[in-house]
């Protein structure tokens, strides 16, 4: 059923009005609405039944008073007091180590392993130089690498050098000791024999060598050991005294040759 | 005289208006007799916009807290009640914005009063009203408090809800027409 507007708005008013009279005058006017007024009545009354009772409990809930409101920290005045603070703390933190000297506690290293030593390389001399400024002397480098050139004061480090032609054994001692500082001591029964440099006489007259190596090729070419006597220098035995030479025996003293004093 | 002082000079001299004066004076006492006066239709409005005791507690506390933070922005251009129940109105939607999830839920007591199949709606109780009322929007349950709750008229209710006299009259009239015909669906639903 279709109502207009106007005769809606009407039928609510006729459903609303406490008047019975109005409900009776609108039923008699528009009698084919009269099962609508009264819905509309029905509904229009529940409705208005089903109002709530008043809360009880709400006497006793948080009532907003001027004096509760002003116990209230507004946030802002929180927030503020909490900048303030935070600025003070840092200022406060500063001067205690700017103007009492408090240092700030080293770090301590976590590892508690000994560090492993650390290589030995040649460290640069440093010198002050006259304009104030400071001057690095790099060792020499020779021409193989970085190794240092050798020292020449000590002995074993001077080089040798031998003549190639018709060189005994007690002429070539002789120069070895007074190139190299060392004295040679050398047994009674070592005899003064020739010598043949072999390859190295090849190379020209004369043949520069290291101590050691002008030692290893004396005993190469005669029948002689040399040993390393310390501080005392080199002492020459023959071969025949020297029961565990290379090629005569094995090494029973740790590769050390003993020497058996005859007679 | 400015146009300020000649809206003060205008503004209507009540009980109401003089609380309002003597509470912005400092006076605590004079909000408590507000809130006495007027807890209990705030409560009205808010129950009948959220349709639960405890959130309408919450909604009326709410309303007054925000009422007591504004106080000084109330300009007396209208009834102190009116200002009151725009606010309510405003923070119990909001409420039922927030707990929209709530409005989903129908009590068993409800669920039991919806009448049977077929049913005459000219029979239903108060229980299958509110079961129509549950379905509706906060804005017309807000509508329908104001004006068959509370009884005011559309002026105020125009005020409450913060539009003209007429819109708050057409407001009534389509909210009233939803909940009739959610009252007959109810009533046809198998």
């Amino acid at each position: 059923m279709k109502i207009d507007r106007d005769t809606d708005e009407l039928l609510w008013a006729a459903a609303e009005s406490p008047d019975d009279s109005v409900r009776e005058q609108f039923a008699k006017r528009y009698p084919h609405l009269r099962a609508e007024l009264a819905t509309r009545r029905t509904m229009v009354q529940v409705l208005r039944q089903s109002k709530p009772n008043a809360n009880l409990n709400l006497a006793e809930r948080y009532l907003p008073s001027a004096r509760n409101e002003r116990r209230a920290f507004p946030r802002l005045a929180w927030i503020g007091a909490g900048s303030v603070l935070l600025v003070g703390l840092a200022f406060g933190s500063f001067a205690v180590v700017r103007y009492f000297g408090v240092k700030p506690r080293e770090e301590k290293s976590v590892v508690s392993a000994p560090l492993p030593a650390p290589e030995l390389k040649p460290r640069p001399v440093i010198e002050a130089s006259d304009s104030g400024e400071m001057k690095s002397i790099v060792p020499p480098v020779n021409e193989r690498g970085t190794a240092p050139r050798p020292d020449e004061s000590n002995p074993a480090n001077k080089p040798i050098e031998l003549p190639t032609k018709s060189l005994r054994l007690m002429r070539a001692l002789d120069l070895i000791s007074k190139q190299s500082g060392l004295a040679f001591t050398v047994l009674p029964d070592v005899k003064d024999q020739a010598l043949e440099l072999g390859d190295a006489g090849a190379l020209g007259p004369t043949v520069t060598l290291s101590l050691q190596e002008a030692v290893d090729l004396i005993e190469r070419c005669a029948s002689v050991r040399i040993l390393d006597n310390g501080t005392e220098g080199y002492l020459v035995l023959p071969m025949d005294k020297v029961t565990n030479a290379p090629d005569t025996s094995a090494n029973e003293s740790g590769g050390m040759p003993s020497v058996s004093r005859g007679g | 005289m400015t146009s300020e002082a000649a809206e003060i000079a205008n503004i209507p001299f009540d009980e109401e208006t003089a609380l309002v004066r003597r509470c912005l004076a400092g006076d605590a006492a004079a909000f408590d007799r507000l809130y006495a006066r007027y807890r209990d239709k705030v409560y009205v409005l808010a129950m009948g916009i959220l349709m639960n005791p405890d959130d309408a507690a919450d909604a009326v506390q709410e309303t007054f807290s925000l009422a007591y933070r504004n106080l000084p922005k109330f300009r007396a251009k209208s009834r102190f009640g009116t200002w009151l129940f725009r606010i309510a109105v405003n923070s119990a939607i909001q409420f039922s914005r927030r707990h929209k999830y709530r409005s989903r839920l129908t009590s068993l007591d409800d669920a039991a009063a919806v009448p049977a199949p077929g049913g005459d709606e000219r029979n239903f109780d108060e229980g299958a009203l509110r079961a129509a009322m549950a379905c509706l929007k906060p804005e017309d349950r807000a509508v329908l408090t104001l004006f068959y709750w509370e009884g005011l008229p559309l002026e105020e209710i125009g005020e409450s809800l913060g539009c003209a006299p007429n819109a708050a009259k057409t407001r009534l009239y389509r909210a009233r027409e939803r909940l009739r015909s959610q009252l007959r669906k109810e009533s046809a639903s198998p």
